[in-house]
């Protein structure tokens, strides 16, 4: 049956690449780095993860300390095992960050928090040199004034108050470390989640996934502060 | 067991063995991925925190890759040697799903790994 072999070489390839073309299409394209990081400036992550369930904590580690050692010197990461765990450890990794870095970008992968207030005994001139404050949590955009007083250079949070900030988090990191500003990084991931949040029927205005920027949007993971 | 036997081979026969072979893979992929997290993050933890994400890569590779040879295979004997209706149904509902779980596997832990 010749035809049936002509017909399997040629459907099986298409089926295969139909299959990938659906995979990168849902996930997301692959991303390259965009310009060297190597700036002649050092500088750390620190990366919280509240307490979720095991797939949440897992899943959360497998994406992001990777990404952030692709694109840090140092890279802190913690993971709560109850509520208000880790708070010492936090302003520890925060502290020794900042005593050893020019700039430390902070992490926090957690629901509605105030982990604003567990950093407010470092030495306020030390804080300084906190650039970036990421913040997954539900009406996080609340706290963008808190986090620049508290000596950030910019913050980026969200303003849902049922926040769907995995969404924006797995486009967003991935382009942050990858060079790309923080106004292009937090643009395009907005509008990769609501586009994704869309196809599946997820979009509303009260569970977006949308994040916005107080402070300096031309940050960039290489630098960006004077 | 004899049973069994009659079942395997008309699996075989009708070449749906390596289809549901790739599915099967799918399952075991999903219970691995969910027994590292488990023993990762679960109420005690069961392997060292070093283990939690080159475990995981090692299952989205092996297992990956493995859904997707057997799927890619499956269809293409199908297609060549099957029944021509059994083709039509099993391909587009039991190997194309399979391409997507094994071929995404792969994708998401290059993705995830900072490699794309």
């Amino acid at each position: 049956m010749p035809d049936r072999r002509r017909l399997a070489l040629v459907l099986t390839p298409l089926a295969a690449a139909l299959a990938l073309v659906v995979v990168v299409t849902i996930g997301d394209r692959p991303i390259f780095e965009q310009r060297s990081l190597d700036t002649g400036t050092t500088r750390a992550a620190v990366a919280i993860r509240d307490h979720v369930i095991p797939f949440q904590k897992w899943g959360t580690k497998l994406f992001t300390l990777p990404h952030l050692e692709d694109g840090y010197d140092r890279v802190y990461y913690l993971t709560q095992a109850g509520y208000g765990d880790q708070r010492f450890e936090l302003q520890h990794a925060v502290d020794d960050a900042l005593r050893h870095h020019d700039q430390v970008d902070i992490f926090l992968l957690a629901h509605g928090n105030r982990f604003v207030d567990w950093i407010a005994g470092i030495d306020p001139v030390l804080r300084r040199k906190i650039r970036l404050v990421y913040n997954t949590g539900c009406g996080g955009a609340s706290q963008g004034a808190m986090w620049l007083d508290a000596g950030a250079d910019a913050y980026v949070g969200h303003p849902a108050l049922q926040s769907v900030s995995p969404a924006f988090y797995f486009f967003f990191l991935r382009r942050w470390v990858r060079g790309y500003s923080l106004a292009d990084a937090v643009a395009e991931a907005n509008s990769a989640a609501a586009r994704r949040l869309d196809w599946f029927g997820l979009a509303d205005p009260l569970t977006n996934a949308t994040a916005i920027i107080d402070g300096r949007p031309d940050l960039w993971v290489g630098g960006g502060v004077p | 067991m004899r049973h069994l036997a009659r079942a395997a081979a008309w699996l075989r026969a009708e070449n749906l063995a390596l289809p549901i072979a790739a599915l099967l893979v799918v399952v075991a992929e999903l219970v691995s991925l969910r027994a590292i997290w488990v023993a990762s993050f679960g109420p005690v933890r069961r392997i060292p925190e070093s283990a939690d994400i080159p475990l995981g890569h090692a299952v989205m590779w092996g297992l990956g890759l493995a859904a997707a040879v057997l799927s890619i295979v499956g269809a293409y004997r199908l297609i060549r040697r099957g029944r021509a209706w059994v083709a039509a149904l099993v391909v587009p509902l039991c190997c194309f799903p399979a391409m997507v779980a094994g071929l995404g596997s792969l994708y998401a832990s290059l993705v995830v790994g900072a490699v794309l």
